[in-house]
């Protein structure tokens, strides 16, 4: 009787920790506490000076919102929130926490029945869904690949156009720029080497870049967006993914100049989204 | 004693200047020391994975770059191999030919249309031009590390009897090269598929999105024989060689072999097809662990 309540004691606390672990698991805690009903919290990295936002698929989910007319909320995420899979941007409604884009723009079409982005006809939509794993995995890993191998390519996410306004001024500011240059180029690195893109020379890289920009253009040919007439979810990817190219400087210049120069099309289609 | 040190000093920095040299350029100059020293002319020498029981190459890509010489009707030769150190770009499958090492399956594809002549893709416009290399990506980009996070619990497999455990030898050496074989697997795939996102998803979206990559597949095919219509082309090799090993090699509860045989047999029969022409040494080749039961023209 006497071993009976402090044994029920530790059992009790026992497994209010082993509940607490598995279920911290599980539900990662929110970000924002004081959500609004149907509002989208949307939390991506900081804005950067020439762009919105240097990660593809973070620009691709904004645009994706921007064209969608779903009401949204940026949240900085001060490099330091990640999402349940380890993975940013993410999104926050409704008190549940969805990652990685893609599965976050299938999930917000149902619940806001945004159904009209998408092509009916299901060769289109076989097409479109080809057409974004080009951009999304193969074409910018070689655009990652390619700023790991360059000497100043990854430059710009700790310089003044990127995130350096974030960093604050004078000594804390070069430092962490020169700390996050560094730890940013191996981590990028990497990356790269372990996808499997790392491992091509800069000249191959270039060259399935270019390929991959060419069958881009040839499948927009004249119209005005991927989809005809209207803005799509294809269109919101492949801004997201090329608008980085454009604006963020590339080795050499070389893929900026092939997709103004060489590809007009592509690059009146980034600026139509831009103005959009 | 000081002549000592001097002598020592400058042998270890012209041995690190050395490897540091070596390990620098590995990427830009290819290897001079070919595997195959007594080569031909114009016939390609390919450094594969060995055969399995169900599957000849359980590698998507060696797979593709098979089915595509077979399908250029380019005569090669197939060695089988586990090295991946001495190709220039550290992956199998990688090529000989005519005195020089290529590697990755696209680079070669490219290069060998070019050196032999092939029109294979001639005869397509730049509008499916364009969408085969869509295509492309999504097979290999998209479906296929998804298959492979789903494999990652059962990489055993590749190590078994069924698989290349006979090539790796038996008894106590056999079941040590076995277990190395087995995590460095482990640790390639992992990290391959952990960078590109795919590793992280859960095992209900990775079946949702191989499913929906088959759909858009066999949409995509329609009722034609071969992508490009009458004819076969690079793109079809590329699809058979990602899709017959997600076919034939064994998922763990065959609900994707199910879905293409079942739900989709537009890419199922594709797949048949493709295999009653191009491999009708299949069941020979898996049987006998035969490297070369092809024929070459």
């Amino acid at each position: 009787m006497y071993i009976a309540i402090p044994l029920l004691a530790v059992i009790g606390l026992v497994l209010s920790q082993v509940y607490q672990r598995l279920l911290r698991k599980r539900m990662p805690a929110l970000l924002k506490r004081d959500w609004k009903n149907q509002h989208v919290y949307l939390i991506q990295y900081p804005r950067c000076r020439t762009l919105p936002n240097f990660s593809p698929w973070s620009l691709k989910l904004e645009t994706w919102f921007r064209i969608a007319g779903i009401p949204f909320t940026n949240i900085n995420n001060e490099f330091t929130k990640f999402s349940a899979k380890g993975q940013v941007p993410f999104v926050e409604l409704n008190g549940r926490q969805i990652a990685d884009s893609n599965i976050i723009i299938a999930t917000l079409r149902q619940e806001f029945g945004k159904t009209d982005l998408e092509p009916t006809d299901p060769k289109e939509q076989s097409v479109a869904r080809a057409f974004t794993a080009l951009a999304e995995e193969h074409l910018t890993w070689a655009m990652l690949a390619l700023r790991s191998n360059s000497k100043n390519g990854l430059a710009f996410p700790a310089s003044d156009d990127g995130w350096g306004r974030h960093f604050g001024t004078g000594l804390k500011k070069s430092l962490i720029k020169f700390i996050m240059g560094r730890a940013n180029k191996k981590l990028i690195t990497g990356r790269a080497n372990a996808q499997g893109m790392g491992r091509h020379t800069p000249d191959e890289l270039h060259a399935f870049a270019k390929e991959d920009l060419k069958s881009i253009s040839s499948f927009l040919g004249e119209k005005p967006y991927f989809g005809g007439d209207r803005p799509t979810t294809l269109d919101a990817t492949m801004f997201g993914h090329l608008a980085p190219l454009v604006y963020i400087p590339t080795p050499e210049g070389i893929l900026t100049k092939i997709i103004t120069v060489t590809y007009p099309n592509l690059g009146q289609f980034v600026d139509r989204i831009k103005e959009k | 004693a000081l002549s000592i040190l001097h002598t020592l000093s400058s042998v270890l920095s012209a041995i690190t200047c050395a490897v540091y040299r070596e390990k620098k350029s590995k990427q830009h100059f290819p290897r001079m020391l070919l595997l195959k020293r007594d080569w031909t002319r114009n016939h390609v020498y390919l450094f594969t994975y060995p055969r399995c029981r169900r599957i000849p190459n359980i590698s998507p890509w060696s797979l593709k770059m098979e089915t595509w010489l077979r399908l250029a009707r380019i005569p090669y030769t197939a060695i089988a191999t586990f090295s991946k150190g001495k190709s220039i770009k550290s992956s199998l499958p990688f090529v000989e030919v005519n005195g020089r090492q290529m590697a990755d399956s696209a680079i070669i594809i490219e290069t060998l249309k070019v050196e032999f002549g092939k029109s294979l893709d001639h005869s397509l416009s730049s509008d499916e031009v364009s969408r085969c290399r869509a295509i492309t990506a999504l097979v290999e980009e998209q479906m296929t590390p998804c298959l492979m996070v789903l494999l990652l619990p059962d990489v055993e497999y590749l190590v078994s009897d069924e698989a290349w455990g006979p090539h790796l030898g038996r008894g106590l050496t056999g079941w040590f090269r076995r277990r190395r074989m087995e995590r460095r697997m482990r640790r390639q795939i992992a990290s391959s598929v952990d960078i590109r996102g795919a590793g992280r998803h859960s095992y209900a979206e990775l079946t949702d999105l191989i499913k929906e990559a088959l759909d858009a597949l066999s949409t995509l095919l329609g009722d034609r024989p071969y992508f490009t219509g009458a004819s076969s082309s690079t793109i079809d090799a590329t699809v058979f060689g990602h899709v017959a090993c997600l076919v034939y090699a064994p998922t763990p509860d065959g609900v994707l072999t199910d879905y293409v045989r079942i739900t989709r047999p537009t890419i199922g029969k594709f797949i048949e097809r493709m295999k009653e022409t191009f491999w009708p040494d299949w069941e020979e080749a898996c049987r006998t662990r035969n490297m070369n039961t092809h024929r070459n023209p």
